[in-house]
């Protein structure tokens, strides 16, 4: 008899696979065990697997402190069938067991997606993003002083930056040490620090397409629409690291949710902006002469189109 | 004894217990009573002006009953204590009038004077003020105010709160205004006599139609913008220059120009400003007022900021736009915008850009009449700008679009 136990419950790294050759499979602490779990929870004997004339594969519990489970039945002083799958639970640890014949997945082909990983796992990324967040936000909250230059507000802006980036990246190590027993910290926090960059740059450019686009509704659509992609594709990247990269499925869950999550704050603005207010929605933004695009009206026609603001009163 | 004391006291005070004496049966205290609970929800005073029981007091008293007229009454309360119920008969939503009668045809009345009186003689406020029991309160007639576009006598004298709609005697106990408002601090204003013998006077076959109140607010409404703006427009603007261009003044009698400039040391640019408004509204309930004309200048410049600073700072200057009258859901729609680049030349020659943003939202109940706001902003240089903004508030389409026309013709470059 051949059988591959996954110890997927160890407390430290990613499932083990280990196999076992023997008539009798003995499982327990002990060092005279086939199979040595170090886990306090388990007794020095604790169980044993056999097989029978007919291929079947049996578990005992050895009258154990803590018992033993097979799926969700109790081997209680009696034989208990095995299947290649099969759910063991001894102590606090839970083992799978498959026969050699169990056929596994084929292998995933190596994607774009891949690259992305690969690539995220160059050391000079970290440095070099981190650096860029810094000067972007700095100089960006240093445009916006008009009064005396402080250095108490560029470092204010800077903590917010930083602060919010690692709570992010904190986050999702933990959803990656719940889901793969990795926590891989360091690329989460490559991965935001990226996609600040990114979205910075994006909002800039969207923002001078804005200025020039002169029609709110359309302003509106296109910011939602990037937000979308950013925010997609920030989370799909999470996701991606924090769950199992190799599975396909996965990979779809982690875009489905992404979308979800924009689609339903998109929706909750919706909701908020049908409401009634005193201020009028336009495009409020100004920049310097060199950023316009359009060459602009005369005044007089100006003032002559200026009536369809009556026209789309009287649809309403 | 009794011989001193009188000798002794100031002429004025006689005047106003000889009057209070002989006039207070004639003036009411005004209530609104809330149908379903038989409380006051808003009280004002009045006064009998016809023998046949009319009766006279502000719109904004009785203005929750024009509103929701199910849900309201209007009574009067007696010096004496006597109560009863009070028709509507017509209003004057312009001049802050309504005209109501007693069931009843009892009692005396005030007669109208022949004219104002002279600058510094003494009139007398008489109401209600805070429920506290009818009160009068002499003062000083100060003529017309100043700046007032619907011709409010300036009274020198404390008007409180439930005294509005009562009358304004002269010496001779004549009617010569109606309390309407204060400022506070010994100035408050008058509708003046001829606005209410003009509401008197006017021809009706019977009292208002509650169910057409609306259209006859509209329709007051609609006359009063067109008289005021379209003589806006006939007018000449008084216009000045304001750093580099040339703006719009005080460009009629009744609107009063204010300038400011920030100056903090701090400040790495500087900032003018040039404000000018009419600033009588017009009451239409607690909650919508309009009539206003506001418009608003700001000269941005630095020589210390780099042009994306400069930038960052004028956009500010448009973000927080606001019309200048109040008015919520009930009453008007969102407003909708129409933005565009537009160039004008200056007198130089060199091709100002701007960015103008019209809105405009629709008056629900009155038909035909709009809230409209203009926002510009030049874009033609990295160091300055001037920032062109007004609001008109409760005008027609025309009105609105002829006044933008004139507005923008009048901000010109040097």
């Amino acid at each position: 008899m051949e059988l591959v136990f996954q110890i997927s419950d160890s407390p430290v790294g990613a499932p083990v696979f280990q196999k076992v050759e023997g008539v009798l499979i003995r499982i327990g602490r002990a060092f005279d065990n086939d199979l040595i779990l170090n886990d306090a929870t388990i007794s020095p004997h604790h169980a044993e697997i056999s097989v029978d004339e007919d291929g079947k594969i049996w578990l005992l519990d050895l009258d154990s402190l803590n018992g033993s489970w097979v799926d969700r039945t109790q081997s209680n002083k009696q034989k208990i069938e095995l299947h290649s799958g099969s759910k063991l639970s001894l102590g606090k640890t839970i083992l799978h067991v498959y026969t050699p014949e169990h056929p596994v997945e084929s292998a995933v082909k190596i994607t774009p997606v891949s690259f992305v990983t690969n690539w995220i796992e160059n050391p000079l990324l970290m440095v070099s993003s981190i650096v860029l967040v810094a000067i972007l936000y700095g100089v960006e909250q240093w445009l916006n002083m008009f009064q005396e230059f402080k250095w108490q507000e560029i470092i204010n802006v800077e903590l917010i930056i930083f602060g919010s980036a690692l709570s992010m990246g904190i986050f999702w190590a933990i959803v990656g040490r719940i889901f793969k027993h990795e926590s891989n910290f360091k690329n989460q926090m490559k991965i935001i620090f990226v996609f600040i960059v990114a979205q910075f740059f994006i909002t800039k450019f969207v923002d001078i397409i804005l200025f020039n686009s002169l029609n709110y509704t359309f302003a509106m659509v296109l910011m939602m629409a990037v937000e979308f992609v950013l925010i997609a594709l920030l989370l799909w990247l999470n996701l991606l690291l924090s769950t199992n990269q190799t599975q396909e499925q996965r990979l779809r869950t982690a875009v489905v949710v992404s979308a979800a999550l924009v689609v339903l704050s998109i929706y909750s603005d919706m909701i908020n902006e049908s409401e009634f207010s005193d201020s009028p929605e336009y495009v409020k933004l100004l920049h310097p002469p060199a950023l316009r695009i359009s060459d602009g009206v005369e005044e007089q026609q100006f003032v002559t189109e200026i009536s369809v603001v009556f026209d789309k009163l009287e649809i309403e | 004894m009794m011989g001193v004391l009188v000798l002794i006291n100031p002429v004025y005070a006689q005047d106003a217990s000889s009057l209070f004496n002989n006039f207070s049966d004639r003036i009411y205290q005004i209530r609104i009573i809330e149908q379903a609970s038989g409380k006051q929800a808003a009280i004002g005073s009045g006064f009998q002006i016809s023998q046949d029981g009319m009766v006279v007091t502000n719109y904004h008293v009785v203005s929750e009953y024009t509103r929701y007229p199910g849900r309201y009454r209007i009574e009067y309360a007696a010096h004496n204590g006597v109560t009863g119920e009070l028709q509507l008969i017509d209003i004057d939503v312009i001049n802050d009038l309504s005209l109501l009668k007693k069931d009843d045809f009892q009692g005396n009345n005030l007669e109208l004077a022949d004219g104002l009186p002279l600058q510094g003689e003494a009139i007398y406020s008489l109401g209600n003020p805070h429920d506290l029991g009818l009160t009068v309160v002499p003062g000083t007639y100060n003529g017309i105010a100043k700046y007032s576009l619907y011709k409010r006598i300036h009274f020198s004298g404390s008007i409180n709160p439930g005294m509005s709609g009562g009358p304004v005697l002269n010496v001779h106990g004549e009617v010569i205004g109606v309390n309407v408002s204060t400022a506070g601090n010994q100035i408050s204003f008058l509708v003046p006599l001829n606005k209410l013998s003009e509401l008197i006077k006017r021809p009706r076959s019977g009292p208002i139609v509650l169910e057409e109140i609306e259209l006859i607010i509209a329709n007051q409404l609609a006359n009063n913008q067109q008289r005021v703006i379209s003589d806006l427009l006939d007018s000449e603007w008084l216009t000045s220059d304001f750093k580099g261009a040339n703006i719009p003044n005080e460009i009629a009698e009744y609107i009063r120009c204010w300038g400011s400039s920030e100056n903090d040391p701090d400040v790495a640019y500087e900032n003018f400003m040039s404000i000018c408004s009419q600033d009588e509204y017009i009451f239409l309930d607690s909650e919508f007022t309009t009539g206003n004309i506001v418009y608003q200048f700001n000269w941005i410049e630095s020589d210390e900021l780099n042009v994306f600073q400069f930038y960052n700072l004028y956009q500010a200057q448009i973000e927080n736009v606001y019309p200048d009258n109040y008015a919520g859901k009930d009453h008007v729609t969102n407003f909708e915008c129409h933005e565009n680049f537009y160039n004008k030349h200056s007198i130089s020659g060199e091709l100002i850009t701007s960015k103008g943003t019209f809105c405009a939202r629709k008056y629900k109940k009155y038909p035909g009449l709009y809230d409209v706001l203009y926002i510009g902003a030049s874009l033609h240089n990295n160091q300055h700008g001037l920032v062109s903004h007004f609001t008109l508030a409760g005008v027609s389409m025309d009105m609105a679009l002829k006044f933008t026309r004139k507005f923008l013709a009048n901000v010109t470059w040097n």
